[in-house]
């Protein structure tokens, strides 16, 4: 079997809880990002934002958690920002239409520094 | 003269971490023909969907056995097609990407699934197969000129 060609952290800036994703999302590895993103939720983050910078692939299962992940914090009048500079994960935000759902910037420091009200 | 097709089969069975495995097949497939690498990372997504959908018909109970991927080549058209579910999914446009209030994360990822493939490859078809359902069918088109590497 594969080794997880996924690894998550969280960190704090600007008062956004960051998870930081580096590798491949997709069926395998997508329940290990919801899992994390979950828990964050569960433990009262309320302003999350993941950068998928160093993400090398995505496809709908990741879409998928992001979208469940969107849905939960807006249950809870939170806020959920995408880091998503380029690439084949931009391309599939952009052709599923979702990158008119979530809210995408450029960069970390972007994102925190936007009015998201 | 009769142009001559190659064709190619990975067959694995039904756990997701042998998506990543369906990528690389075709992604190495297509380059082997010169594909523009844009069009590779394409690829990449739309089998890796395919794969998904065949796996999760096959948790589901749908379908049985490995799942299928096959590959062919014929002048500068490369043709994949994955076995599919036992459910054919709605046409194109049957319901918004864009997920509705209400919807499970299952039915969300299913709808985007095959619409992400629509998307990629407009030339997506779903043919019937002898289990009751349907495989995903997609194709692209290769550079002129251009011999395998």
């Amino acid at each position: 079997m594969r080794p997880i060609d996924l690894s998550l952290g969280s960190r704090t800036e600007g008062g956004w809880t960051v998870v930081d994703v580096k590798g491949e999302v997709d069926l395998f590895t997508a329940p290990k990002l919801r899992e994390h993103i979950v828990g964050l939720v569960e433990d009262d983050e309320r302003r999350i934002i993941v950068n998928l910078e160093d993400v090398e692939f995505m496809d709908s299962t990741g879409l998928g958690v992001l979208v469940g992940a969107l849905k939960r914090l807006k249950e809870k009048d939170g806020h959920l920002a995408l880091v998503c500079p380029q690439g084949s994960v931009l391309r599939v935000l952009t052709v599923t239409g979702l990158n008119k759902v979530f809210a995408i910037y450029a960069s970390v420091e972007e994102a925190t520094t936007a009015d998201v009200g | 003269m009769t142009e001559r097709s190659e064709s190619f089969l990975i067959e694995f069975p039904p756990e997701a971490h042998y998506v990543s495995t369906a990528r690389i097949f075709a992604a190495g497939v297509a380059r082997t023909y010169g594909a523009d690498e844009d069009l590779v990372e394409d690829l990449k997504i739309a089998v890796s969907e395919a794969c998904t959908n065949a796996i999760r018909a096959r948790e589901g109970g749908t379908v049985n056995g490995p799942v299928r991927l096959s590959a062919r080549r014929k002048a500068q058209l490369l043709s994949f097609e994955a076995e599919d579910a036992g459910i054919l999914p709605p046409g194109p446009g049957a319901e918004p990407v864009i997920p509705s209030t209400g919807s499970t994360s299952e039915d969300i990822i299913r709808r985007l699934s095959l619409e992400t493939i629509r998307a990629l490859f407009p030339n997506t078809e779903i043919v019937p197969n002898d289990q009751g359902g349907g495989n995903i069918r997609f194709s692209l088109s290769l550079p002129a000129a251009r011999s395998p590497a």
